[in-house]
């Protein structure tokens, strides 16, 4: 029945809001328009579907008031600053490595696919790799990211409770997104999990965010974590030549102070957290021990008797 | 790609019609390559569909003109003005750009490589200040460890890996032929055939604590494109009753089941092996509490494991 593919009315559709200058109303993109049914009832339907399906593709079609001689009608039309892709000025080196990334991470709940198209696509050859890893993506993630450039407060629901919060940085770290920031009624910097969150995100217009974004903190180790009243406590540990690569590893050579003949080494590790200290440690079972400091030696041994039947 | 909709040939065509407009004549193949449109259905939008795309009053110089050569194989475009840029990327997919590549970028940041300069290009225009509102983890394993995991992968070249194993508390070296590279809950994964175990095993690349390719090529008619992990069945699984402030276990592992009440958290998870779980009940001590297994464990694990360790403490 369709005498005029939907997709070549849509394209018409869109044509006609980019070309004009002045916004046109629902009566003129009718006549204007091809492909339309004539009965005025059927044609506003055909449209207002047509208009959400390009809205969903993310094409802003704005509206503004037009004066006719019924009144005031809305008019329709597509600004081209709001249309056309600011160009990013990407090598053909760069739009591939973006093409390329987008190939090995799958982003889940995001069409990436349309990103790389309007960057002009690229080819890869069946040798290329295949997905290596995923990452979920939504409108919380988003909307998020919005508050922490507009230094605006959200609220959402947590575990229960309604939460302001003042938004410093979105990561995404084991398999999940989470986002960092100061509870303004806990008044503390606090991490929340973004698919943990209840219901919508709102952002506080009103309330600008206010508490310092903290430097960041992805390199510091768990025995590291601390306020600034913590004291620091040098600690030293003997580890079994098993373990001794493994710890070099992870603490950086610099850490080790001794190596035996036997291969085990001892590290010194500057302590803030002590039960980030005592997961290493014990990570390690009984092929690590605490030398010193006495008090720190005596945690170790205190927990393990706790432990001991 | 099957049967495309309207909607998924519209999002092609706004991205088509200016990508050739800046080209002049562009081939059909590399349309099809690019924007995975199917060439057929390709060729009948442009002389069924755009070609009949234009605006008021419709006469023929208000239309899109679509020439394709004789051979039907090159096409060009003029009278394209509306669609000569394309839709604007939106704050949604620029976030993407910038997830999936500082995802695989990891820490090979300041190497200033095509990823990296494209990753500021989009950032500056959007206004995200990389690594400090939003920072992406995909694994612990360094960029360069990842990177020689994945080409040996993809050459099917032999690796010897010096492997740090938690369940076996010991380094080993190893040759190993990859299959492939993955990462899942956070972490690198380097899946491939263990010659020391004689059978396939999954590595974690953070305890890959050295890596070199031995020169060997090995034939392979292993897919490496499935990257999924997942526990065996005949895994011990343990469950574990955690009080609230060890609730982060729930979201460090992958557990099968949790189950939260006001005062505690019950998670069951797949562990391969004793040695792991005993670790875990230790750092958790008071907090944790071994409720179930399946095969059943003795009921003195944890404190066989708490003695033996003291046992060292009180030696010295």
């Amino acid at each position: 029945m369709a005498t005029i593919d939907k997709l070549e009315r849509q394209m018409s559709l869109l044509a006609a809001l980019l070309h004009t200058e002045v916004a046109l109303t629902a009566t003129e993109l009718h006549r204007r328009v091809e492909g339309y049914p004539e009965d005025k009832v059927a044609f506003r339907r055909a449209f207002e579907r047509d208009k959400d399906d390009l809205r969903r593709l993310g094409i802003p079609i704005a509206i503004e008031s037009r004066e006719t001689v019924d009144g005031p009608v809305d008019g329709y039309v597509i600004r081209e600053t709001d249309y056309y892709l600011h160009d990013l000025g990407l090598d053909a080196d760069e739009t591939v490595a973006l093409a390329m990334a987008l190939r090995l991470i799958r982003l889940e709940g995001a069409d990436a696919d349309d990103a790389i198209w309007k960057l002009g696509g690229a080819a890869f050859d069946d040798t290329a790799p295949a997905e290596i890893g995923a990452i979920a993506m939504g409108p919380a993630v988003t909307q998020l990211h919005q508050a922490i450039q507009r230094s605006l407060s959200v609220q959402f629901g947590y575990r229960g409770e309604d939460r302001v919060v003042e938004p410093w940085r979105l990561a995404f770290r084991r398999g999940h997104w989470y986002l960092s920031g100061h509870d303004v009624a806990r008044n503390d910097a606090r991490s929340f999990r973004l698919d943990r969150i209840d219901g919508s995100i709102t952002l506080d217009t009103d309330r600008p965010a206010t508490a310092a974004r903290p430097p960041i903190s992805a390199e510091r180790q768990p025995w590291e974590f601390g306020s600034d009243e913590d004291e620091t406590i040098r600690a030293r540990v003997a580890i079994d030549a098993s373990h001794a690569d493994w710890a070099r590893h992870q603490l950086g050579a610099d850490a080790v102070v001794a190596t035996a003949d036997d291969g085990s080494i001892e590290i010194e590790l500057d302590v803030v957290n002590i039960v980030g200290f005592r997961n290493l440690v014990l990570g390690m079972l009984d092929a690590a021990e605490v030398l010193s400091p006495p008090e720190l030696r005596a945690d170790i041994i205190s927990w393990l008797q706790g432990q001991v039947a | 790609m099957s049967r495309l909709t309207a909607t998924d040939r519209l999002r092609r065509l706004l991205a088509v019609i200016p990508w050739v407009s800046g080209r002049g004549e562009v081939s059909l193949d590399e349309i099809v390559e690019r924007f995975d449109y199917p060439i057929d259905r390709l060729r009948r939008d442009l002389t069924e569909v755009v070609q009949f795309v234009g605006v008021y009053p419709h006469t023929p110089d208000m239309l899109i003109e679509v020439y394709l050569d004789e051979a039907n194989e090159r096409v060009r475009f003029e009278l394209a003005d509306y669609f000569t840029s394309p839709l604007r990327l939106s704050p949604e997919e620029a976030l993407s750009l910038v997830s999936a590549g500082l995802g695989l970028l990891g820490s090979s940041v300041g190497q200033n490589s095509a990823l990296e300069r494209a990753l500021n290009k989009v950032a500056d225009r959007f206004d995200v200040e990389l690594g400090d509102d939003i920072e992406v983890s995909l694994g612990g394993a360094s960029a360069v460890t990842v990177e020689q995991a994945m080409t040996a992968a993809r050459e099917h070249r032999c690796i010897e890996i010096e492997y740090h194993s938690l369940h076996r508390s010991t380094g080993t070296r190893r040759v190993v032929e990859p299959h492939n590279v993955f990462s899942q809950n956070g972490e690198w994964y380097l899946r491939g055939y263990c010659r020391l175990a004689e059978a396939d095993r999954t590595f974690r690349l953070d305890r890959v604590l050295a890596l070199e390719e031995t020169g060997e090529a090995f034939e392979s008619d292993a897919q490496g494109t499935t990257a999924v992990f997942a526990p065996d069945d005949d895994d011990l699984r343990v469950t574990l009753q955690l009080s609230p402030d060890a609730a982060w276990v729930a979201e460090a592992f992958p557990v099968e089941s949790v189950k939260e009440t006001k005062r505690a958290i019950t998670v069951t998870l797949a562990v391969s092996s004793t040695v792991w779980l005993e670790r875990l009940l230790l750092q958790l001590g008071p907090s944790a509490r071994l409720q179930d297994s399946t095969p059943p464990l003795p009921d003195s694990l944890r404190s066989d494991a708490a003695a033996r360790v003291l046992a060292r403490y009180q030696a010295s």
